[in-house]
């Protein structure tokens, strides 16, 4: 993908949308396969032959691919801009003031400028996930990945989170997004990737994908949102 | 050649006749991110009805 795209990655549940996001950056280890991000260059190791070298290079992956997870994962004990600057100081080694403007600039982004203080357990799951994504968007990464952003939210929240993205999309950052959510890929992606059985059935963009599949798989799929009354 | 090198030279990354730079990418720019030939093995267990 290029720099500046938004790719959603459709499928039913247990198809591999996740396991394909995760190998992305080697929270699953793919069992072939190479994967590049910003120059950075890592292949599977299947058996387990390579060393710190390459553990060195996935970290160097990771710091260029910030992870959104359904479940938030904010450490509880830790106020929202503690959680925010947490990685940036312990990982890339920034000095803690110049991570609090950077985090504050993003608090603001997701609209919780006025929530930097508080704890995740007096936060709502739409402000704990736009807290991740303020977290995310800290460590400056060149790719976000999202995996089911909204999975876990109750349905009265799952807007905001899908405003947040959204005005991501719109402003050009590069996101992997893994969604349920088909008006949010049908209106933010670039390209959108139908995935069954741990395959890519079909690829384009979303007026073709989701308007006008030609894959059967994903005509199936599909069908089942229509039935349910989804606007596509 | 280490191993990890060895394999990113044989896999060779080919894109789909879709994958097209979206409307907001800048002219001339290079790929961010590629994903080449990825694979996950789970064992005999994965997608066999039981």
């Amino acid at each position: 993908m290029w720099p500046g795209e938004t790719v959603c990655i459709l499928g039913r549940s247990g198809s591999g949308k996740s396991t394909f996001l995760r190998s992305l950056n080697f929270l699953e280890d793919p069992t072939d396969g190479v994967v590049e991000i910003d120059g950075v260059v890592v292949a599977a190791d299947p058996f387990h032959k390579e060393g710190k070298e390459r553990q060195a290079r996935i970290q160097e992956l990771r710091l260029r691919a910030g992870m959104v997870f359904q479940e938030f994962n904010l450490f509880p004990h830790l106020s929202v801009i503690e959680n925010c600057v947490e990685a940036p100081v312990h990982v890339k080694g920034m000095d803690r003031k110049e991570a609090e403007v950077i985090a504050e600039k993003y608090l603001a982004k997701v609209g919780l400028s006025e929530k930097r203080d508080e704890y995740p357990s007096r936060l709502s799951g739409g402000q704990r996930q736009r807290v991740a994504i303020a977290r995310a968007l800290t460590m400056q990464p060149k790719v976000l990945l999202f995996d089911e952003p909204t999975s876990a939210l109750d349905p009265t929240l799952v807007g905001e989170v899908l405003k947040v993205m959204a005005d991501l999309a719109h402003e050009g950052r590069t996101m992997i997004v893994v969604t349920h959510e088909m008006d949010f890929a049908h209106e933010a992606a670039d390209r959108v990737y139908y995935m069954d059985q741990g395959e890519f059935a079909e690829v384009g963009p979303p007026e073709q994908v989701i308007d006008a599949p030609k894959d059967p798989r994903t005509k199936e799929f599909l069908s089942r949102f229509r039935t349910l009354g989804s606007k596509k | 050649m280490s191993d990890q090198a060895s394999l990113a030279r044989t896999h060779t990354h080919q894109l789909n006749p879709a994958e097209k730079p979206g409307t907001l990418v800048k002219a001339g720019a290079e790929p961010v991110l590629k994903a080449t030939s990825m694979a996950k093995w789970f064992g005999e267990n994965y997608g066999v009805a039981r």
